[in-house]
C-alpha cells in the first residue's frame, strides 16, 4: 500500500510550504490545549481513585485547588508543546497539517522549542500578531525566528533528522516556493 | 446477399437462445465456480480498510483546505482594514533538502 498522501485540494497543493495563517495555527492550538486538558482531567481521575484504593475506604474524585490546576496544566502543556515541536508535531498541527521551523526551514531544536513552549503557554496572545504581521508570524515566531507552515504531507525520516549532508555550494542560490495564485512580496 | 445472410444467422441463433434452458445453463456454469474459494481470494479487509482510510484523509484534506482558505480570507480583511496594497509574503528561504516534498519550488535568483 502506498504511504504517499496524495492532496486532493487544488490549493492544499499550491500552498504547501508557504507559512500558515492565523485561523490555522488558532485551531491548531487550540486543539493541543484541549488534548492537554482532556489528558488532565483523566490523570486527575485515575490518580484520585487509586489513591482512594490504597488509602481510604470510599472512592470519590477529589477536586485539587485552582492553583494547582493551573501549575500541572501549565507543566504538562510546556512538555508536550516542547515534545510536540522538537520531535516532529504536536497532534493539533497534525491535523491542521502544519509544521513548526526554523526560519531556515531546518527542525527546531530541544532548546528553541522549550523556550518557545514556554512564551506560548504562559501567554497565550502572542498568536494574535500572526493576524497582523505581514509575513503571518506570531510574537513567539520573531522571538524565537520560527516559521509555521502548510506541510500536509508526513516528513519522512530524512527531512525529520534535518538538512541531509550533501555538500551544498554557497554560491547556490536560495530557493523560494510560492503558489502561482499568492502574489509575493520580496522584503 | 450479405443483409440477407446476416437475418437469417440472426433467426438462427435466436432460434438455439430460444430452444435452450437458461436456467439450465446458469446453474451448470454456477456450479463450477467454486464460489468460497473465489471470496477466500478477495481481501475484503483490505478493500474495507483502503476506501475507509481514503475517505478519512479526503475529510481531513477537505476541512484543512476550509482553514486555508479562511487564513487567506482573515488576511485579506485585516490587510484591508489597515489599508495595506500589497498583499503578504507567505514565503519561506527553505534551505534546500529541509523543503517539504510537497512544495512546488520555484527559483528566483
Amino acid at each position: 500500500m502506498s504511504q504517499v498522501h496524495e492532496i486532493r485540494s487544488e490549493r492544499g497543493e499550491q500552498l504547501q510550504g508557504l507559512r500558515a495563517g492565523f485561523v490555522s495555527r488558532a485551531v491548531a492550538s487550540g486543539t493541543d490545549v484541549v488534548l492537554v486538558l482532556c489528558v488532565y482531567v483523566v490523570a486527575v481521575i485515575i490518580v484520585s481513585i487509586a489513591w482512594d484504593l490504597c488509602f481510604s475506604k470510599s472512592i470519590s474524585v477529589a477536586a485539587p485547588p485552582h492553583w494547582l490546576n493551573e501549575l500541572l496544566v501549565w507543566i504538562l502543556l510546556v512538555v508536550y508543546l516542547t515534545a510536540g515541536w522538537s520531535t516532529g508535531r504536536t497532534l493539533g498541527k497534525q491535523m491542521m497539517g502544519l509544521r513548526v521551523v526554523r526560519s531556515d526551514g531546518r527542525p527546531l531544536r530541544f532548546l528553541r522549542a522549550f523556550f518557545r513552549a514556554l512564551l506560548c503557554a504562559t501567554f497565550f496572545p502572542v498568536l494574535l500578531l500572526a493576524l497582523v504581521n505581514r509575513r503571518n508570524r506570531g510574537l513567539e515566531d520573531v522571538a524565537f525566528r520560527t516559521v509555521v507552515t502548510y506541510d500536509w504531507r508526513p516528513r519522512s525520516s530524512k527531512h525529520r533528522l534535518g538538512p541531509s549532508k550533501d555538500p551544498q555550494p554557497m554560491a547556490q542560490p536560495m530557493i523560494e516556493t510560492r503558489p502561482s495564485s499568492v502574489p509575493i512580496v520580496r522584503s | 446477399m450479405a443483409d440477407a445472410a446476416e437475418a437469417v444467422l440472426n433467426r438462427v441463433v435466436v432460434g438455439v437462445v430460444d430452444m435452450l434452458d437458461m436456467q439450465q445453463v446458469i446453474d451448470h456454469v454456477v456450479a463450477r465456480i467454486d464460489l468460497p474459494e473465489v471470496i477466500d481470494e478477495i481481501d475484503l479487509a483490505g478493500i474495507i480498510r483502503e476506501s475507509t482510510a481514503g475517505l478519512g484523509a479526503e475529510t481531513l484534506d477537505a476541512s484543512r483546505a476550509g482553514l486555508m482558505a479562511m487564513d487567506l480570507w482573515s488576511a485579506r480583511l485585516v490587510d484591508r482594514i489597515l489599508r495595506r496594497k500589497e498583499p503578504r509574503d507567505l514565503t519561506v528561504r527553505w534551505n534546500g533538502s529541509a523543503r517539504p516534498e510537497s512544495a512546488k519550488p520555484e527559483v528566483i535568483s
